[in-house]
């Protein structure tokens, strides 16, 4: 294998699992501008999206309709965690939050290694065709899905806040919860929306991820899927939203970018080190910024 | 002149036969702290009242309760013979109060158009197309400057520029009565003037009551019909903005003037 198409591998595989980081990035934006919960459970939506698409293939229905179907849970699931643990929360904080949503992730993953086991879990690819082979790298199809449906949600998501009322709406409850409030917006009815779009995009993210194996050359770091994918997808979104800004733009190039970086790091350097540098990365991200989370919350509740 | 308005008991509001908002012994707590104590208050249909009192007086609580900000302990609300005591901002809206907050509270990061059009968000599609094609019409020609800056971020808007863009947002709600928290605060003299003289204008424009809260009483006082000093959280006067106008002795042991 020839230098070029050691780096041609190693950025196909970055820019597939970026698109996974800068999706789950774009989930704890949404909760967390809208809300202020931090939500931990978010990397869950992840694995439930992938695991449940599995119990039902598994069952013998369609690709799509167990696509569906786990999706829809899913979003049931985040609609639930909103009404059940977060909102009765009566005099809330980050912390509380923060507390709330990691016992949470840790009851769904139990629930799940329960019921489905501990082993990592496949679906077909959604499109069966041959790697393609590009100057000696391969690209393998379910990749061109990830990203695929990486460029669809960035779009939909950036018309859907930029171009309709609803999505404004949204927009302004994050900028302004009590100005929004008297324009006539139920905010409490936008934070449940918004824990629904997480668990959605989340499980869209889980999803298309699950059909990914190792191959000879793929070094992405997550595929397949288990009950515990989710504790390091949501970290991995969590840096990649801090990075960028919360915003969605920024995330979508904070997410490609950390991608990159760790493709390149496990394929020269060792595996071992991409999880530590992801992280480390936040670290010090947080340090420099001196962690921007008061003054983004003293925006949204003036 | 004789003191008849000062005298009626307090608890008994100003009848008329178009009252459009009564506020019936109103008490509001911040904790154990109480902030209103039995406020009566009448605003009637087309007419303009001054809320006016010094700073902790309970003016920007009582528009808190009125929009539904904050509850109330005990009393009664009313708007248009309906009830909208406890009930939640985003319904009282769409009964027809609009506000414009104190700070003005505007979508800073957002174009002066999306606040506009957000500013319909609780209207019916029909209904809010109307208000897009006519009333922004009428808002730029009350405030031309907004016209050239509609796809500049509100927060860089100059404060006067801002003021008159939380009013256009809270006038797009087609709302039948507008309440107002010091919209004279932060703005020059020669501002607060034009502002008071565009309120005047628009209450009778649009047929909208106003309900304007101040510390700057002179300004309020020229444009108002009726007035009312909150002190501590009471009301200790009520009488015609005239009455006021014409005596000394009040002006000088409520208004400090």
């Amino acid at each position: 294998m020839t230098l070029l198409s050691q780096i041609i591998q190693y950025a196909i595989s970055g820019i597939t699992s970026g698109s996974i980081y800068a999706i789950v990035g774009i989930c704890w934006s949404t909760v967390f501008l809208i809300s202020g919960v931090m939500n931990f459970a978010t990397g869950e939506f992840v694995m439930l999206g992938g695991m449940l698409t599995w119990v039902f293939f598994d069952a013998g229905l369609g690709l799509a309709y167990a696509v569906i179907l786990a999706i829809t849970c899913t979003v049931l699931i985040a609609i639930l965690l909103e009404r059940i643990v977060i909102r009765p929360v009566r005099y809330p904080t980050e912390m509380t939050y923060m507390l709330i949503t990691i016992a949470s992730a840790s009851v769904i993953k139990g629930i799940i290694l329960i019921t489905c086991g501990s082993e990592t879990r496949t679906v077909k690819p959604f499109i069966e065709i041959e790697p393609i082979n590009i100057l000696g790298a391969t690209l393998i199809p379910q990749a061109i899905v990830v990203t695929g449906v990486l460029v669809i949600v960035t779009l939909g998501l950036l018309w859907f806040f930029n171009y309709t009322l609803f999505g404004k709406a949204l927009r302004a409850s994050s900028i302004n919860q009590i100005a929004a409030s008297l324009i006539g917006v139920d905010v409490s009815k936008f934070r449940l929306f918004c824990f629904g779009l997480a668990g959605a995009l989340g499980a869209l993210a889980g999803i298309v991820i699950t059909p990914i194996a190792f191959t000879g050359y793929n070094i992405t770091p997550i595929a397949f899927t288990g009950y515990n994918i989710g504790l390091m997808a949501a970290l991995k979104g969590l840096v990649v939203a801090i990075v960028g800004g919360w915003s969605i733009g920024g995330t979508v190039l904070a997410g490609l970018a950390l991608g990159l970086v760790e493709g390149f790091v496990a394929g020269f350097i060792s595996t071992g080190w991409k999880d530590a540098l992801a992280l480390s990365i936040m670290v010090l991200f947080l340090i420099f910024q001196t962690i921007d989370f008061s003054r983004r919350r003293r925006k949204i509740f003036p | 002149m004789t003191d008849s308005q000062e005298s009626e008991p307090k608890k008994v509001a100003r009848q008329s036969g178009k009252s459009l908002l009564v506020v019936e012994d109103v008490s509001a707590f911040y904790g154990d702290a109480q902030a209103l104590k039995n406020v009566c208050l009448t605003v009637n249909s087309n007419e303009i009242v001054a809320v006016l009192g010094s700073n902790g007086a309970g003016k920007t609580t009582l528009l808190k309760t009125l929009t539904g900000l904050l509850g109330i302990r005990s009393g009664k609300i009313t708007f248009n013979n309906e009830s909208i005591t406890d009930m939640p901002p985003d319904k009282i809206i769409r009964k027809g109060v609009a506000s414009v907050p104190e700070g003005r509270q505007l979508f800073g990061t957002m174009s002066v158009s999306d606040n506009l059009l957000l500013g319909t968000y609780s209207l019916t599609k029909s209904e809010r197309k109307d208000m897009l094609e006519a009333r922004s019409e009428m808002i730029f020609k009350l405030f031309p400057v907004l016209k050239s800056r509609l796809q500049q971020q509100s927060e860089t808007l100059s404060g006067g520029e801002q003021q008159m863009l939380a009013l256009g947002r809270a006038l797009m709600s087609k709302p039948r009565l507008l309440t107002l928290d010091e919209p004279s605060l932060g703005l020059s003299p020669l501002l607060v003037k034009e502002m008071m003289k565009m309120l005047k204008l628009i209450s009778r424009e649009l047929g909208v009551s106003i309900l304007l809260v101040e510390q700057n009483a002179r300004a309020a006082i020229k444009i108002a019909d009726y007035v009312y000093v909150l002190e501590r959280g009471e009301i200790t006067l009520r009488n015609t903005a005239e009455e006021v106008m014409a005596s000394e002795r009040i002006q000088s042991a409520y208004l400090g003037a």
